[in-house]
């Protein structure tokens, strides 16, 4: 099987899914090491070159329900 | 009264549950199946808290131990300690996510690829679908959501129609007599056929469905019910199934009763705030 990976702090992190809501693309991601470390990440429309963390509480919840719809 | 002796098979983890008298092996289906209406009230109660919900959790893991052994109610019981286990591991996997999803810095999105084990894809889902049930069952504050989320679960289960089919059949047939067996491994069996190749995820649907089971313990402690016959009967149900989706049905109003007035509330505050402003009133929790 094969999938896409990004690497953030020098760790393989494997996409499991990308969900899109208001031109903000949030990143569900895993360690190929260790699936258990886990981490959603996003980038915006109009920066699709970087990744980065969540915001608030509020903004993980959001990707949550993202994905859970 | 007619004696029955049911087995209910919970995958390969678990040791099967053993309950007597057939009044309560209906109980058990009764209630097992109106869970939500339990979880959802300890919810509500608890200030929709997964921290509180899962104290409630340990708390009736003391009382279901007392319960256990008090001879009335014979449950040669599951291995909870596994469930518990499974709650808490599930709310550990949402803690470190969070944490994970909040801290760090900018990286690069630029895409490799590899190819990976099959087995590493079902595990990494399953986490993130745990996680994301415990975080969202930890923030959200309409018990209306909490339904969804069960009924989501619920789905998940009647897709294989193997378990509301035998219980529906049980109920008709009045086949309570024997052994009657709830195939939680057929059930994972059909998931695969289905598609969902993933035993995790089978897994997770077989301990959220555990929880509702909390609900029969607690009612060993109070008087035996009615049979189901004479409850229906005189409640004026017909169905089973139907009984079951407008009770949730009419949860679900009441949520969203209960959510329309807090949201005219809020309405009304701001709408004070904004005549006054020096009003320190801000709404909200």
């Amino acid at each position: 099987m094969e999938i896409e990976y990004v690497i953030i702090d020098d760790k393989r992190f494997g996409v499991i899914e990308e969900k899109n809501a208001n031109d903000i693309t949030y990143v569900f991601l895993a360690n190929l090491e260790d699936p258990t470390d886990q981490l959603i990440r996003k980038y915006t429309k109009e920066n699709s070159e970087d990744l980065v963390p969540l915001d608030s509480d509020n903004e993980f919840q959001f990707a949550l329900n993202l994905f859970n719809n | 009264m007619e004696d029955s002796n049911v087995t209910i098979h919970r995958g390969g983890k678990h040791e099967p549950v053993n309950i007597t008298q057939h009044e309560e092996v209906v109980k058990f289906f009764r209630e097992n199946r109106d869970g939500g209406k339990f979880m959802s009230d300890e919810l509500r109660r608890n200030n929709s808290n997964i921290d509180d919900v899962l104290g409630v959790f340990d708390h009736r893991e003391q009382k279901k131990a007392e319960t256990v052994d008090s001879g009335r109610f014979r449950v040669e019981r599951i291995d909870s300690t596994s469930r518990m286990n499974q709650g808490r591991a599930a709310k550990e996997v949402s803690d470190r996510l969070r944490k994970n999803s909040l801290e760090g810095k900018k990286s690069s999105n630029s895409r490799g690829k590899t190819k990976t084990d099959k087995n590493w894809k079902t595990a990494a889902v399953s986490l993130l679908i745990i996680a994301s049930f415990a975080g969202g069952l930890g923030l959200k504050d309409s018990v209306a959501d909490v339904y969804s989320t069960i009924k989501k679960t619920d789905e998940l289960k009647q897709e294989t129609r193997t378990y509301q089919q035998q219980i529906d059949e049980a109920f008709t047939n009045k086949t309570f007599t024997g052994d009657t067996q709830i195939d939680y491994e057929g059930i994972a069996q059909m998931l695969e056929k289905d598609g969902i190749d993933n035993k995790d995820l089978y897994m997770t649907v077989a301990a959220l469905g555990e929880v509702k089971a909390d609900a029969v313990l607690d009612s060993a402690s109070n008087p035996p019910a009615d049979s189901i016959e004479s409850y229906m009967r005189n409640n004026n149900i017909t169905s089973i199934n139907d009984w079951m989706e407008k009770t949730v049905q009419q949860e679900i109003l009441k949520d969203q009763e209960r959510e329309t007035q807090r949201q005219l509330d809020t309405i009304f505050k701001d709408s004070e705030n904004t005549a006054s402003p020096k009003s320190n009133n801000i709404g909200g929790k």
